[in-house]
């Protein structure tokens, strides 16, 4: 279990004072997959280089596993980094060793027997699926068995927590499912707690339980992964949910002027969005009969977050106003979020 | 065969022919000053070079009062001009080894006076260390003297040869400018026959061996480097 409590942390630069941490909470639980997402300058780096103190924070504490890092003497604080594994963007190998010392080496340090480290070694390089690569240097792999290695290496400790510091971004999509797999795979087997740093959506998408938003030093907004992509609260939040489910292109279609000049009287789109339990039935069908209303669909896509679907559908909707006003009462009723894309967008979203 | 080449020597190199004994010390003169020199000024510039990088900003000890009284030293050891650096030491070479000329005189101006130009070298290779990669060793908690032992200096090893055998090639150099101080050594050698003599002959030779000992020893270097580089 991670805690941290009211961090500060602020930079002093040529150009002014940025404050990378503002009074940020958050609470991680053990075996879960935590992700942390912002833009970049958001802070979401400071913040994961503060959970094993290579950031100082200014204020606040940082504790895991019931123990005060922050008030650690620098001995102990070795000690303790050594059970907290960490992934890089650029992966930090050691290029003038290869894959087998680079994994090694943090054994080497603590002068286990040559025997145990190397039983030790020829199993991680198995998990992370290397066992070839054992003598070839860093410059001879592609970035994702680089990333591999890194794992690999960050896991030599048997680290109760690894530390994911925006793992993906350097790799490509298809390279970056791998290791995505490999983590939840990792996640499962070791019940090792993993938190992640990303600017990727998709990231957070495919393997976090948990996310928390970051904006200007702030968690502007979190939760289960699957509430924060239904039910996004904040401006930041919905810009992150639209850009896996691609609908950031569809509401700004819709709210063009001229597009709705086009719109015949009566005519009102919507968003409408359909959450795991109610995705399956059949409420398009049930608007026309039982509410005798015009709905045509413009757009609709469907995403799964930790494995259950959120269905996404755009619709304009052409009836009495009276009537599409208690067909969308309905529909809240049956649990369907409803949002006006037309003038008001999301405005009127609470009602 | 053999007579053609002493005949050969005898004509184009008649000093060094009758010279030989002389010139034969000299260059064991020379590579004892280099060796010498070598071995103790590139590791004390070697050490002065890792205490300014990790003293410096964002370095494993940042400590940066210490750093910038260091880097004033060392600048201002640099920028004094090498024959004048001899003449200012001459009362603390006399002290620590007993006599201002000679070999014996020669090394001690010349360790002090590669220091700065090795540590600011090595300086260079190792701040092109990348910082991640130490960054990653400090997050498996690792201690920050096993870090520069184990991580900065092995990975920018190809940098440091890199800046060793500059460093060499720059004492072969020193060893030249001691020597027309009283010296010892090739360079004292051709300044007394070949320049004060007029034995061009002289001259010539001491490039010569000048010159095949700065490819040797570039040589070995670039070897080195392209092992160590993967």
């Amino acid at each position: 279990m991670i805690k941290l409590q009211h961090l500060n942390k602020t930079f002093h630069t040529a150009v002014g004072e940025v404050h990378a941490l503002q009074d940020v909470s958050l609470e991680i639980p053990e075996g879960s997959i935590f992700g942390v997402i912002g833009y970049s300058g958001a802070g979401k780096s400071t913040l994961i280089r503060t959970i094993n103190l290579l950031e100082k924070p200014d204020s606040g504490e940082v504790i895991v596993d019931g123990e005060n890092l922050t008030k650690l003497s620098s001995k102990a604080l070795e000690k303790k980094r050594q059970g907290i594994g960490m992934i890089f963007q650029h992966f930090n190998l050691l290029k003038g060793k290869t894959v087998y010392e680079n994994i090694a080496f943090p054994l080497v340090y603590q002068k286990k027997k040559k025997k145990e480290i190397d039983a030790k070694v020829k199993q991680l390089l198995e998990l992370v699926e290397l066992s070839d690569k054992e003598k070839a240097y860093p410059s001879q792999l592609s970035g994702g068995q680089k990333q591999r290695v890194a794992i690999a290496r960050a896991l030599a400790n048997d680290p109760k927590i690894l530390l994911c510091d925006e793992a993906t971004s350097a790799l490509d999509p298809q390279t970056t499912g791998s290791i995505l797999k490999l983590l939840k795979d990792l996640n499962k087997k070791l019940n090792l707690t993993i938190v992640i740093i990303t600017h990727q959506m998709s990231v957070i998408r495919d393997i976090c339980e948990t996310v928390a938003v970051m904006e200007n030093g702030r968690v502007v907004e979190q939760g289960d992964s699957y509430s924060i992509f239904s039910e996004p609260k904040e401006e930041i939040t919905r810009k992150f949910v639209e850009t896996v489910f691609h609908n950031d292109d569809i509401t700004g279609l819709l709210q063009q002027k001229d597009l709705q000049e086009k719109f015949i009287k009566g005519d009102r789109a919507y968003h409408l969005v359909f959450r795991g339990d109610n995705a399956n039935r059949p409420y398009i069908a049930e608007l026309v009969r039982k509410f005798d209303l015009d709905v045509s669909i413009i757009f609709g896509s469907i995403e799964f977050v930790s494995d259950k679907p959120i269905g996404n559908l755009y619709v304009i909707v052409n009836g009495n106003e009276r009537i599409v006003r208690e067909a969308i009462s309905y529909l809240r009723q049956e649990k369907v979020i409803v949002l006006p894309v037309t003038d008001e967008k999301y405005e009127e979203k609470a009602s | 065969m053999k007579e053609y080449i002493t005949e050969f020597l005898n004509r184009f190199f008649p000093n060094i022919v009758e010279l030989q004994r002389y010139l034969f010390t000299s260059i064991k003169e020379t590579l004892i000053m280099i060796v010498i020199t070598g071995a103790i000024g590139l590791t004390l510039g070697l050490i002065v070079g890792v205490v300014l990088v990790t003293t410096g900003k964002d370095g494993l000890y940042e400590n940066l009062k210490f750093h910038n009284v260091l880097e004033k030293i060392v600048n201002i050891v640099r920028s004094i001009p090498f024959v004048i650096l001899i003449a200012l030491l001459v009362t603390f070479t006399r002290f620590l080894v007993g006599t201002s000329i000679g070999v014996k005189g020669a090394i001690v101006p010349m360790v002090i006076g590669i220091i700065p130009l090795g540590s600011r070298l090595t300086e260079q290779a190792l701040s092109e260390m990348d910082k991640g990669v130490m960054e990653a060793a400090k997050a498996m908690g690792i201690s920050k003297t096993y870090i520069i032992f184990h991580v900065l200096i092995p990975e920018s090893l190809p940098g440091l040869i890199r800046a060793l055998v500059t460093c060499f090639i720059s004492l072969i150099g020193l060893t030249a400018m001691a020597g027309s101080v009283g010296g010892g050594g090739v360079g004292s050698f051709a300044i007394r026959y070949g320049y004060n003599r007029y034995m061009t002959d002289v001259t010539i030779v001491c490039v010569l061996f000048l010159l095949i000992l700065v490819s040797i020893v570039q040589g070995i270097g670039n070897r080195a480097v392209n092992k160590l580089t993967h």
